[in-house]
């Protein structure tokens, strides 16, 4: 494995390259190569692709199946040009773009492929590497405790009943589902990204929508620019934590919570980031029995009338199990399984069928005092503030909304639930209830 | 705490052609706020169909837009006869920190024929942003228009034993511009209040001025008071505390420098928001003769292979110091008008022609040693350690370059400038065309 030292950030442990294929007279990931990728969070990736008769229309770097680099074929290769001097475009068969690896986790692995004119997706490498972790802090702020799960599993009602413990602040979940520390992570990684910080040297038009963000080219002076590539983002960290500081301390008050509480999507790499940056970060992930969140996505979608949760308004439910359910539910599985931040399962039914233990369970393991009275009484607090949460259900009582599925779904559909969802339910223990 | 007020609100009193009907409603004349935001609510009713846009409009550039659409029952009975009435509304927040503290902004309709007609006139002022330490590296702005000579001062600035500038011979390095360009963003309605209402956290820049964001969209009015107020005056110390950092990198550790050198231009916002940060900011308009400058970017393009500096945005030379050139230097005379004694001005043939005078000028204005020797020193290092720039120059020599207008302009674009440049050439110190012939 190669070692990140002192000045590396970003290292590739292997690289395995399939240049050959029906498809092209020949295609190579150049580099990076095995070893140290780059002393910055950024680094490059060089190659070329020629193919036989189908155009290429883009290179794609993808992690977890999500693109994080794209960019069109076109980049000079004299080498290749003269090595193939019968094929026309040889010359410009390369391409080079640059990673963010604050858009990947601490370890990650990428696959880097083509996109054919006729959409065939056509595989280059496989890519396994690492990166230096975000600078933590010593521990002084208010520290993240992350909700993770899938829209309509009750993470509403949880993120309530968190924020009435007195050690735990979140901003009105009832009122809107505030996302400060994703905002700021997010700017953090747009502004750790080479086309903004590199801005402000020979920016060609201040007038420019976005010029601080999209504008940067190379600054020509390697040690400013790895400087900027590395220990000024290590610094943009530190601020990202103060402005949510900031936030968190402004809705307390004259409290001093432990905890601030938000929500995220599964798919999400800030939970991985705040895990770096925070060292008393924690995680929860929720779940709910999938096949009654799939009858209340349809109702909550039919109710407000547009698309939300991943699915259309009359969208194909089967694929919507196939793919957005299932894949949510695996990275869920996985995140309990590898998290940095220690997550903690909850799931729905417990919370709504016998709240007091399951919180008491939950406070206890989030290290948070679970005196029988305070738990009660966060129960207390947590019902007499989801009273007015009618627009947010879909059935009369929680409690009933448990085992739904069983009337709601067509037989088909659950049918295609137990196929597709087996054995993350069983995982669950839902497959026996 | 007040930092935001309106003096004023103009609305337009004549009809336009193809208007029913228009008004601002909000902000009332004398409204205060805590934040630096406001929002313009209002509408506007055409007759040909709904308005596409509505733009507040500051010193002929946008700071503010949205489509209109709100629903306006009262406009709905008032036009019960116009389809379109009931949707005639619009609802623009307005972000002051990208406007000067005391503004005057263009409310305007764009309809769907392409008319455009103005609604009202906005007139306020606005808290100064909280100011840092004077101990952080203070600014040191060079406002001036391309090709004035300002690389060359700037490099003149950064032989200051108490300044630092990245080389403006490697790169054009605008950081106070970036940073304040970041704050700027961030203090928009349309940015802050995506932190309550996230919407699409999946897409790219979901963050960013989105335009769907009006007040109220956080549903706690307090709350979105602290992101429109507090929270910007910590923004405002985030991003000078990014300056800082930057800059202390560039220079040995344990020397302290003074100021950080960069350029600015003419209509920029920033100069005012750097000098309401930083208690120690100082500024310097550079000019040139506008003739010279013309005949350097003409040729500067010509060699070039592109049309840089603003070239671009006229047709021909004529209409580009009708428009771009005249505006510029127009917004130099207003910028040291209004900047009185805290704007220095220094003339680029004064600075080639007397060097150390005119170093020691502008060192005295910084409050340096601005004795002789300290002068000849800094322009000695300056002219010692400039490297051999031919790319930056369009004529042989420099000297050579004060009035090259002579030689080089066509006798047409000689009195376009005679007409329109004159009368500010002269409040610059320079003589009107008339006087000097051109060389044949």
């Amino acid at each position: 494995m190669a070692e990140l030292t002192a000045t590396a950030v970003v290292a590739i442990d292997s690289v395995e390259v399939n240049g050959e294929s029906d498809y092209v007279y020949g295609a190579n990931v150049d580099s990076p190569g095995e070893g140290v990728a780059s002393d910055a969070y950024t680094f490059p990736i060089e190659g070329w692709i020629l193919s036989r008769a189908l155009r290429v229309e883009r290179i794609e770097v993808l992690h977890e199946e999500r693109p994080v680099a794209v960019t069109p074929l076109d980049f000079e290769r004299r080498d290749i040009g003269e090595a193939f001097p019968q094929v026309e475009g040889a010359e410009r068969s390369g391409f080079r773009l640059a990673v963010n690896s604050l858009r990947l986790p601490a370890e990650f692995e990428l696959v880097i492929r083509a996109k054919l004119e006729d959409d065939t997706r056509l595989p280059l490498a496989r890519l396994r590497g690492s990166r230096r972790r975000l600078p933590a802090s010593p521990g002084g702020e208010i520290q993240p405790l992350m909700v993770n799960t899938i829209g309509r599993s009750g993470s509403t009602l949880l993120v309530t009943l968190l924020s009435s413990h007195p050690d735990v602040v979140a901003f009105s979940p009832f009122i809107k589902d505030a996302r400060v520390s994703t905002y700021w992570t997010n700017v953090m990684q747009e502004l750790a990204e080479p086309s903004a910080y590199l801005a402000p040297f020979d920016p060609p038009d201040l007038d420019a929508h976005r010029w601080w963000l999209d504008g940067g080219q190379e600054l020509g002076d390697e040690e400013v620019e790895r400087w900027l590539g590395s220990e000024s983002v290590d610094s943009l960290v530190a601020m990202t934590r103060a402005q949510i500081e900031a936030f968190y301390a402004h809705v307390a008050g004259a409290e001093r919570p432990r905890f601030f509480v938000e929500k995220f999507l599964p798919h999400q790499l800030v939970p991985d980031l705040l895990g770096e940056i925070y060292p008393g970060a924690r995680e929860v992930v929720l779940v709910r029995d999938f096949r009654d969140m799939l009858c209340s996505v349809i109702a909550f979608t039919r109710k407000r009338g547009w698309d939300s949760f991943g699915r259309t308004e009359g969208g194909d439910d089967a694929e919507y199990v196939r793919t957005t359910l299932r894949e949510s539910g695996e990275i869920l599985s996985g995140r309990l399984k590898r998290a940095a931040a220690r997550p903690c399962l909850v799931r729905y039914e417990d919370l709504v069928l016998d709240p007091e233990p399951a919180l008491a369970a939950l406070f206890a393991e989030l290290g948070l005092s679970a005196d029988p009275e305070l738990v009660a009484m966060t129960v207390r607090r947590a019902k007499e503030d989801t009273a007015a949460m009618d627009h947010h259900r879909t059935s009369s009582d929680p409690a009933a909304s448990i085992g739904r599925w069983r009337q709601d779904l067509p037989e088909e559909i659950a049918q295609i639930c137990e196929e597709e969802l087996g054995a993350l339910l069983h995982e669950f223990g839902y497959l026996d209830s | 705490m007040t930092r935001l007020v309106i003096n004023d609100v103009e609305q337009r009193q004549d009809g336009a052609r193809g208007l029913l009907g228009c008004r601002v409603d909000g902000p009332k004349p004398d409204a205060t706020s805590a934040t630096y935001s406001f929002e313009l609510v209002g509408w506007a009713l055409a007759e040909t169909g709904p308005m596409t846009r509505v733009e507040a409009i500051q010193e002929g550039r946008v700071v503010a837009a949205a489509e209109p659409g709100e629903a306006r029952e009262d406009i709905a009975g008032a036009f019960p006869e116009v389809s379109h009435a009931g949707a005639c509304g619009f609802r623009v927040p307005v972000g002051t920190v990208d406007l000067r503290r005391e503004f005057e902004l263009s409310v305007v309709a764009w309809g769907g024929d392409g008319a455009r007609t103005e609604l009202a006139k906005v007139r306020g002022e606005r808290a100064a942003l909280p100011a840092v330490s004077d101990d952080l590296i203070q600014p040191l702005m060079v406002n001036t228009i391309g090709r004035s000579g300002s690389t060359w001062l700037v490099w003149v600035l950064s032989c200051l034993a108490d300044s630092v500038c990245v080389s403006p011979w490697s790169s054009d390095a605008r950081v106070g511009s970036y940073w304040t360009s970041v704050l700027q963003t961030l203090a928009r309605p349309q940015s802050y209040l995506a932190q309550l209402e996230p919407g699409p956290i999946g897409q790219p820049s979901w963050w960013y001025d989105r335009p769907d964001l009006k007040f109220g969209a956080g549903g706690v009015p307090s709350l979105e008071g602290w992101l429109g107020g507090d929270a910007v005056d910590q923004l405002t110390a985030m991003c000078s505390g990014r300056i800082e950092t930057f800059y202390s990198r560039l220079v040995e550790p344990g020397v302290r420098p003074r100021f950080f050198v960069e350029k600015f231009l003419p209509h920029q916002v920033v100069p005012d928001l750097l000098g309401e940060i930083y208690p120690g900011a100082r500024e310097v308009v550079l000019v040139r003769d506008f003739r010279d400058m013309l005949c350097s970017v003409i040729a500067f393009n010509r060699r070039r292979g592109y049309e840089a500096f603003g070239r671009a945005k006229a047709k021909s030379d004529e209409e580009y110091v009708e428009t771009v050139l005249r505006s510029s230097a127009e917004w130099l005379k207003r910028r040291l008008d209004e900047g009185g004694d805290s704007i220095h001005l220094v003339r680029y043939e004064d600075l080639i022609e007397k060097p150390e005078p005119t170093v020691a000028e502008m060192m005295g204005y910084l409050g340096l040693d601005s004795g002789e020797d300290a002068a000849a020193a800094v322009v000695e290092r300056a002219e010692r350690e400039a490297p051999t720039v031919d790319q930056h120059r369009t004529s042989e020599k420099v000297s050579a370059s004060i009035g090259r207008w002579r030689r080089d302009l066509p006798p047409e674009l000689v009195q376009v400038c005679a007409d329109v440049l004159d009368p500010v050439l002269v409040q610059f110190g320079y003589a009107p065309t008339h006087e000097l012939a051109p060389e044949s």
